[in-house]
């Protein structure tokens, strides 16, 4: 029985954080209401808006329009876009300026649909760019590119355009082969990214570190009582305080990253791959963060110290880790420094499960790296164990 | 008889200062041994030394034989602080049973241990409430009920009744000659010279982390250079007769006080009360009243160490 000390220390603090409704609101209540939230405000990332084309060419007879009646026609073209014909290159030019058209595309005089279906274009086709839009005029190129493939390229990019549009909000510019955006069908092995998943899991991380990094507290919360010289003197070991305490700490914040994860993919339709490598992940991220929360607590005399260097130290880790800037978009520096907090790791760990197939070796460096600073970290924590528990 | 717990040569200093100096101490079973001394005298320290909570700089304490540092050892003590140390958010039932399971109880033993110990401390009926509910006396109660229930050889209760109501003093003050009728030995550490003095077989008088002196309250008292107060009062008028006849009396006392209440500070009062009453007689001194004032552990501790024992 002495043996299980640390688990009677464990339940203990689990019943008194239920009796007390803070198990209640951290683990279930706060986060389901962070998740909804925060599944709202990015829900918008994700229902992709069509892109409004304004398409003509140069020719003045309306009749020679087959290849324009074409384009709009196309399915492909009409998963991305919305094509309006208009009557001429300054009538595509006043629909994006009035904002009614993302971007603009010309082509040459005489450009039509021969027989086959193949076009017949002489000249160099036009793209009219917003500055406001710039993802218009790269669907306007990939559209170009999809409707007449390679061999139609050929035709298109013959000539060269001068100069720029008078207007400054629209920019006219050559179309050229070499463009990044392809409207080819998503291969089947790879999955894409949603709104919901990223924020869901970056926030979830975010959530996790702010409401599991004070768990060390109730260290403070058995001094406050002096329960804690009480259970030093009944010869239960500093090991098995913490032990119970880091283990209620584990549950609680697993409960509350699995209720963020529950509420975005019952709710929201997000995605964070296999559920298995999904909790995995979650329990290794949760022990990093539990990890990180008793070595502060052993670094510092009082709570209020502990309460500042927690929220320093959350708020260093969520920069750095890539919870509110992703990490594709930070500066390579602090790429680099992300690579060196386990909140950036646990970010990498959900995004590669999200975005890959899903297993779960797509995740066992993630894992890796977590399970390394679990261990570093609470081995940092064993040289501090006296100040950590003491009465 | 063997002791059940001794200290030899303990010391513990937090920086430069020294707030326990040298302590030796061994307490036997069926004895309540005093620790008697002003706040901030070393005893609290000395009694988480004693515990097993604080680790000495030098010296050691044992058991039953066994270090203080081994489980086995600790599990034969129990400790009631000084604060409450309870989850108040617990009843007195469930805060029993948890420090009963950390001391390795479990199943029926357990459960009738704490009914039996909330017996004891007269909480059966408020078993089930929750701690932060009860009085500052019952929460003092409940203290010393957790240090109780795995049946602890020893008992080291620190200032077990401060802020305690004169009712609740009493029964704690029972319980504790109780438990020690019953074969526990307690240390019971207080700055209540009374409580001592009722409780307490054997009494160290401790103050800037050392023992001063160490005996029964009646060897203490026999040792100690204080003497016994002889109070002398007259009716008014009389004041400058009975200062003139004191002034005449055999022996070494010393005279404080005026007016028509006298003080006499004897050594050997039995020698002096005699002479005194006769003197009066002869000089028609007409004595109000006369009070002799045994020297308390109070004035020991005055005469020990210079100061009051509340300071």
């Amino acid at each position: 029985m002495i043996r299980n000390r640390w688990s009677q220390v464990m339940l203990n603090e689990v019943r008194n954080r239920l009796r007390d409704h803070t198990l209640l609101i951290v683990a279930i209540v706060a986060p389901v209401i962070f998740a909804t939230i925060t599944s709202f405000a990015f829900a918008s990332f994700n229902q992709s808006q069509p892109v409004h084309l304004a398409i003509t060419d140069r020719s003045s007879d309306p009749g020679q329009d087959s290849l324009l009646r074409a384009i709009a026609a196309d399915p492909q073209v009409r998963k991305v876009a919305v094509v309006d014909i208009v009557s001429s290159p300054s009538a595509a030019r006043a629909r994006i300026i009035s904002g009614s058209a993302d971007a603009g595309l010309i082509l040459p005089a005489g450009a039509s649909l021969g027989a086959g279906g193949i076009p017949l274009v002489a000249g160099a086709a036009e793209v009219l760019e917003s500055q406001q839009k710039p993802i218009g005029a790269a669907v306007a190129e990939a559209v170009l590119q999809t409707i007449g493939g390679e061999e139609w390229l050929n035709h298109v990019v013959l000539a060269s355009l001068s100069g720029t549009a008078a207007d400054p909000s629209t920019t006219l510019r050559t179309f050229t082969p070499h463009n990044p955006i392809t409207l080819t069908d998503v291969q089947a092995s790879s999955r894409s990214l949603n709104a919901a998943t990223y924020y869901g899991s970056s926030m979830a991380i975010v959530f996790l570190l702010f409401s599991v990094m004070p768990a060390a507290k109730s260290l403070w919360g058995e001094r406050q009582n002096n329960t804690l010289q009480r259970l030093l003197s009944s010869g239960v070991s500093r090991w098995a305080i913490v032990a119970g305490k880091a283990v209620a700490a584990q549950v609680t914040g697993m409960l509350s990253m699995l209720s963020v994860w529950a509420v975005t993919v019952l709710a929201f339709h997000a995605d964070w791959g296999s559920p298995g490598a999904v909790v995995l992940l979650i329990a290794a991220t949760v022990a990093a963060a539990v990890a990180i929360s008793f070595a502060i607590a052993s670094l510092v005399r009082t709570e209020e110290s502990l309460d500042g260097l927690v929220a320093v130290a959350t708020f260093v880790l969520v920069l750095i880790g890539g919870n509110f800037v992703p990490p594709a978009d930070l500066p390579g520096g602090l790429r680099l420094a992300g690579l060196f907090t386990p909140n950036g790791w646990a970010l990498r760990g959900f995004l590669d499960l999200a975005t890959a197939s899903g297993a779960i070796s797509t995740i066992a460096l993630p894992l890796l790296a977590l399970l390394g600073f679990t261990a570093g970290i609470w081995l940092f924590t064993a040289t501090r164990m006296r100040a950590l528990v003491t009465p | 008889m063997e002791s059940v717990l001794t200290a030899t040569g303990l010391v513990k200093s937090y920086g430069k200062v020294r707030a326990v100096d040298g302590i030796d101490l061994a307490v036997y079973p069926k004895e309540v041994y005093g620790l008697l001394g002003p706040n901030g005298s070393g005893k609290t320290t000395t009694l988480s030394m004693l515990a097993g909570i604080l680790r000495p700089d030098s010296g050691q304490v044992r058991v039953a034989g066994i270090p203080v540092t081994h489980s086995a050892a600790r599990a034969r003590l129990g400790l009631v602080p000084q604060e409450i140390a309870l989850y108040p958010q617990m009843t007195a039932a469930e805060n029993l049973a948890f420090f009963g399971r950390m001391q390795g109880m479990t199943g029926k033993t357990l459960r009738t241990r704490v009914d039996e110990v909330l017996e004891i401390v007269d909480l059966t009926a408020r078993a089930k409430q929750r701690v932060e509910r009860f009085s500052s006396g019952m929460k003092r109660r409940v203290n010393i009920a957790v240090a109780l229930v795995h049946s602890p050889d020893l008992l080291i209760m620190d200032e077990p009744t401060v802020g305690v109501d004169p009712q609740s003093r009493n029964a704690i003050l029972d319980q504790v000659n109780a438990l020690a009728a019953a074969g526990t030995a307690v240390i019971f550490a207080s700055h209540y010279m009374e409580e001592v003095q009722r409780l307490c077989n054997r009494i160290a008088i401790i103050d800037a982390g050392k023992i001063l002196a160490t005996g029964t309250v009646r060897e203490l008292l026999s040792d100690s250079p204080s003497r016994t107060r002889i109070v002398l009062t007259v009716a008014a008028g009389e004041e400058e007769r009975l200062h003139s006849l004191v002034q005449d009396l055999p022996g070494d006392a010393e005279v404080q006080g005026s007016g028509q209440e006298l003080h006499l500070l004897a050594s050997k009062p039995a020698e002096l009360l005699t002479p005194l009453l006769r003197a009066a007689e002869a000089a028609g001194v007409l004595l109000q009243g006369v009070q002799l004032i045994q020297p308390s552990l109070e004035d020991v501790f005055l005469e020990l160490t210079g100061k009051a024992l509340r300071e």
